[in-house]
């Protein structure tokens, strides 16, 4: 052991101090950094020398310079942001929806309905007059635009979210791009054997981002070529390639996912159900049109029955047959059909009976037909009592319409849907005939009860109590009602869930935190504590001089 | 163990104060509005119960409003009834002073003339109206439902072979008054106004042409030939031409009351509507025109009859009055049961609903405390580093 080995100690000591500093130095400087994980230089001895009574130290290296993480609770963190970014679109998205069909104290649905049946029972109290028809017609025109003003508010909730789920998706081809690059950048910066820590936090925090986003799960063996990540089976990065997705419109026009490929687009089977593109799957194709279908299937069954009492009954000219509101049910030719039949115009003439359910005519040979309820699958007129003659009208399900030979007979096979109109509380309107002249709004049953018989008013007023919807348990004010407490439980569920579901992630943070992330006191501590290693070293060396000088001066 | 390190610190005050804040908010909106709802995800069973509430009180409102119309056509009626049965006290007062044997035609005459008038208002007062509405015709409410039928025919004494019928006339403005017509000459015809004996016209008779008996444009038209000295006579007499319905109005679920009083039953006596008066009722109408008639022909036995008829009308009115009363009892009881549910219903809607000021406000101060001391101690803790002692 010689004294240039001391020499050589204190400066490999002192470049170790030094370059733990600087280490403290980075920490400090990152310690508000999201997702930085602090680094510490871990060092170890130097080869020993072997002298007589034993193996003498030889001093120190630096052995690796780490980042201190555990990749348990950065993989708890991933999984838990995927929920908070769900949660946290999905409450907005709830209490959005929750402001659109909220009865403020100034108007909403169910206030509209309350006055448009008051005004039916002021028509009663005096069914002569015209003021009183204008009140009605009023009504109605209000009621009807209450629907399309929820309509409309809805619209907006889905425009919101489908612009969401747009940004989102970009966001994360753009984190997918990110992450494939950093990879590339991992491999050669690895590429001596060292560990790219500052790359593989950046690669972390994309990630982090990538959760808050989307469904996903990650394939980390160390070797960044096979590092992958993954959404519902599908690959968006593999290595340094990264897939780009987009959203493609399905059929029906509800949006979907497609990773783009080879210049296709590949639908994903499943669609993630987490991060905020989950939420916003979630809200647009089930959520908003659970809303929209409960709507309409009030304004339909309201129209329905006010129509058929309507149209039974006589206006003040005498003049009967009148809807109130324009017709509920749409019907269509099958876009195979071979005869040239067609069909006319369906209208609901009992309102007691009506079910709102979608119907298919199909025709089993010219002169017979079958009727079958496609909602709920039940035959409604089988084929040996549906015997048609040309012109004849079809009745069932409270609904009447026409099949007409004008353009020749039907032939075996052809088929004819009649359906309530899926959007048709955004478009009913009070019939125009009677907007423009009110005259014709019916409180008569007779003709010869004219002008006093108050009993079609009475009857459409005291519809406000009748439980006519959900199979006769329901009235059209506890559907109201129903509709906004889901959209009450649903916001309060999310609102909570959110709530809930921060303070898990905040938890996991503070749990990842407590193992990477920089304490200034400690790293503060730290600076003190290698500053006098620092010194000490600085000592050895001026020893090592001294002893050196003392040989020479011998 | 647990490192805890100024991001930790700082998270944790971050979420504690939004935290905080977003009580603060629902706190600060619950005493601004004074409702403990103010979205429905505050409460979703209680906004459902509180939409259904709100439902059945306006519904209620409406009833009530309902409840006021019946109210107020009831009392019209009612007072229609009495002011007829003024008339009646009247019309038998003069009945037992015509009955005397000691007057003569000439004072039954002017008696005569008073009851012409009593007709009329009796008319005038079965024609009312509330609000354009005819209250005594059933569901015909836009025209009188009490108007004028003539019964024409040829008197016993003639002669010729003249026949008569009715020509056109306005049912709604014929007059009471009993009209003569009689040949002067086979050709010429002079028409007389029963009881004051004034000639209302004369002309020259073609067969079958009509002829304006009242100068008012009523005609009666008179065929074949009758001779110098034949009469036809032409009575008026009341007739109703409204229906039997009732007017029902919803004044509570499914409870219905009948607005209208039926004028055929109580002022023609005629409750099956068959036309004639039903055997134990009277026609009031009926009765003041026999009346009329006995009074212009001087026929004191017949005066007699009539004494008893209008004592029966006067009981009739009252009968009327009876049945208004007791659906004015009813609908005051419904009106009644209506404002006690509406302050019943309003204090559910009002618990649900409305925030309880005091706590309200109490709680507004104890988030507010809460979020103070979150502040303070962020303070405290932020300024506490190992640097400041170094």
């Amino acid at each position: 052991m010689s004294l240039t080995g001391i020499l050589d100690m204190g400066r490999r000591a002192l470049e170790l101090a030094q370059m733990r500093v600087q280490t403290t130095a980075h920490n400090i400087s990152h310690a508000d950094t999201e997702g930085y994980s602090r680094q510490e230089v871990f060092s170890a001895a130097t080869r020993p020398t072997l002298v007589p009574g034993g193996l003498l130290g030889t001093g120190v290296r630096p052995d690796a310079i780490e980042r201190i993480t555990s990749g348990f609770l950065e993989h708890q963190l991933l999984n838990e942001k995927q929920a908070l970014g769900q949660l946290d679109l999905l409450a907005t998205a709830a209490s959005h929806l929750e402001e659109v069909l909220s009865e403020s104290q100034v108007g909403g649905l169910s206030q509209s309905l309350s006055a448009f049946f008051s005004a039916w029972h002021e028509l009663a109290v005096t069914p002569e007059g015209v003021a009183e028809r204008q009140a009605v017609v009023a009504q109605g025109e209000a009621l009807a635009r209450q629907f399309s003003l929820y309509a409309d508010g809805i619209d907006r909730v889905a425009v919101d979210m489908r612009s969401d789920l747009e940004g989102s998706v970009s966001t994360i081809n753009d984190l997918t791009a990110q992450i494939a690059d950093t990879n590339r950048a991992i491999i050669s910066a690895e590429a001596g054997g060292n560990t790219a820590n500052d790359l593989r936090d950046t690669r972390d925090q994309l990630l982090g981002k990538l959760a808050n986003l989307t469904e996903l799960s990650v394939v980390e063996t160390g070797n960044p070529l096979d590092f992958t990540v993954q959404v519902k089976g599908q690959t968006l990065v593999q290595g340094v390639q990264a897939q780009r997705i987009e959203v493609v419109n399905e059929a029906d026009g509800r949006p979907t996912l497609a990773v783009l490929q080879g210049g296709g687009a590949n639908p994903f089977f499943d669609l993630p159900e987490r991060g905020r593109i989950g939420a916003a799957l979630q809200v647009i194709r089930t959520d908003l049109p659970a809303v929209q279908a409960g709507l309409n299937e009030i304004a339909v069954f309201l129209a329905a029955h006010v129509n058929a009492s309507h149209a039974a009954g006589y206006a003040l000219d005498g003049t009967t047959g009148h809807p109130f509101f324009t017709a509920p049910v749409s019907a269509g030719a099958g876009g195979a059909n071979a005869g040239g039949a067609t069909i006319g115009a369906p209208a609901v003439v009992d309102g007691g009976t009506f079910t709102g359910h979608d119907y298919q005519i199909t025709f089993t040979a010219a002169d017979t037909y079958q009727v079958v309820d496609t909602t709920s699958g039940a035959t409604v007129i089988p084929a040996t009592a549906g015997n048609y003659t040309s012109g004849a009208t079809l009745a069932f399900g409270g609904i009447e319409v026409a099949i007409s030979t004008g353009g020749g007979p039907p032939v075996a096979g052809d088929t004819f849907v009649v359906a309530p109109q899926a959007s048709y509380y955004t478009a009913m309107r009070v019939d125009s005939t009677l907007a423009d002249n009110p005259q014709l709004v019916v409180a008569s049953a007779s003709l010869t009860g004219l002008p006093g018989d108050n009993e079609v008013a009475m009857a459409i007023a005291e519809l406000a109590n009748a439980a006519t919807m959900g199979s006769g348990s329901t009235t059209f004010t506890e559907a109201i009602s129903g509709l906004v407490s889901r959209a009450g439980v649903d916001s309060a569920q999310a609102q909570k869930g959110l709530e809930r579901q921060s303070l898990v992630v905040e938890q996991v943070q503070a749990q990842r935190d407590a193992v990477s992330g920089v304490s200034i006191d400690e790293e503060a501590a730290n600076l003190v504590e290698f500053q006098r290693s620092y010194q000490a070293a600085a000592k050895v060396i001026a020893t090592a001089d001294q002893m050196l000088e003392t040989l020479l001066n011998m | 163990m647990f490192r805890v390190t100024q991001h930790t610190f700082l998270s944790n005050i971050r979420t504690q104060l939004a935290r905080g804040g977003r009580h603060l908010l629902t706190s600060q909106e619950q005493v601004a509005t004074g409702r403990q709802i103010n979205h429905p995800s505050d409460d979703p069973s209680g906004a459902f119960r509180v939409l259904g509430l709100k439902a059945v009180q306006a519904r209620n409102d409406q009833y009530a409003r309902n409840l006021s119309s019946v109210t107020s056509r009831l009392n019209v009626s009612e007072n229609v009834f009495g002011q007829s049965q003024e008339v009646l006290y009247r019309a038998l007062e003069l009945s037992i002073q015509a009955a005397n044997g000691s007057l003569d035609a000439a004072q039954r005459q002017v008696i005569a003339t008073e009851v012409t008038q009593q007709i009329d208002e009796v008319m005038r007062l079965a024609n009312s109206e509330l609000g354009g509405r005819y209250l005594f015709g059933g569901y015909q409410t836009d025209q009188p439902p009490f108007v004028r039928d003539l019964t024409v025919a040829a008197e016993a004494a003639n002669t010729g072979s003249g026949t008569i019928a009715t020509g056109s006339f306005d049912s709604e403005a014929v007059a009471g008054a009993r009209y003569r017509v009689r040949f002067t000459t086979a050709a010429t015809y002079e028409v007389v106004e029963v009881g004051t004996n004034a000639t209302t016209a004369t002309g020259s008779y073609t067969a079958g042409s009509p002829i304006d008996f009242d100068g008012r444009g009523n005609t009666v038209v008179i065929g074949g030939a009758p001779v110098a000295g034949d009469s036809f006579l032409i009575t008026p007499h009341v007739v109703y031409r409204g229906d039997g319905n009732d007017t029902r109005v919803t004044v509570g679920e499914g409870q219905t009351v009948t607005a209208n009083v039926h004028g055929h039953q109580f002022f023609l006596g005629d409750t099956n509507l068959d036309g004639t008066t039903d055997a134990g009722r009277v026609s009031l109408f009926g009765s003041l025109e026999e009346f009329k008639f006995a009074l212009e022909n001087n026929d004191q036995s017949a005066i007699q009859i009539v004494i008893d008829k209008v004592n029966q009308a006067v009981g009739q009115m009252s009968e009327g009055q009876g049945v208004i009363g007791g659906r004015l009892n009813m609908v005051q009881s419904a009106q009644n049961d209506l404002s006690q549910r509406a302050i019943t219903i309003e204090g559910l809607r009002s618990q649900i609903e409305d925030a309880d000021m005091a706590t309200a406000i109490t709680n507004l101060s104890a988030t507010e405390a809460v979020y103070q001391a979150t502040l303070g101690t962020a303070a405290r803790v932020l300024q506490r580093s190992l640097l400041d002692y170094l």
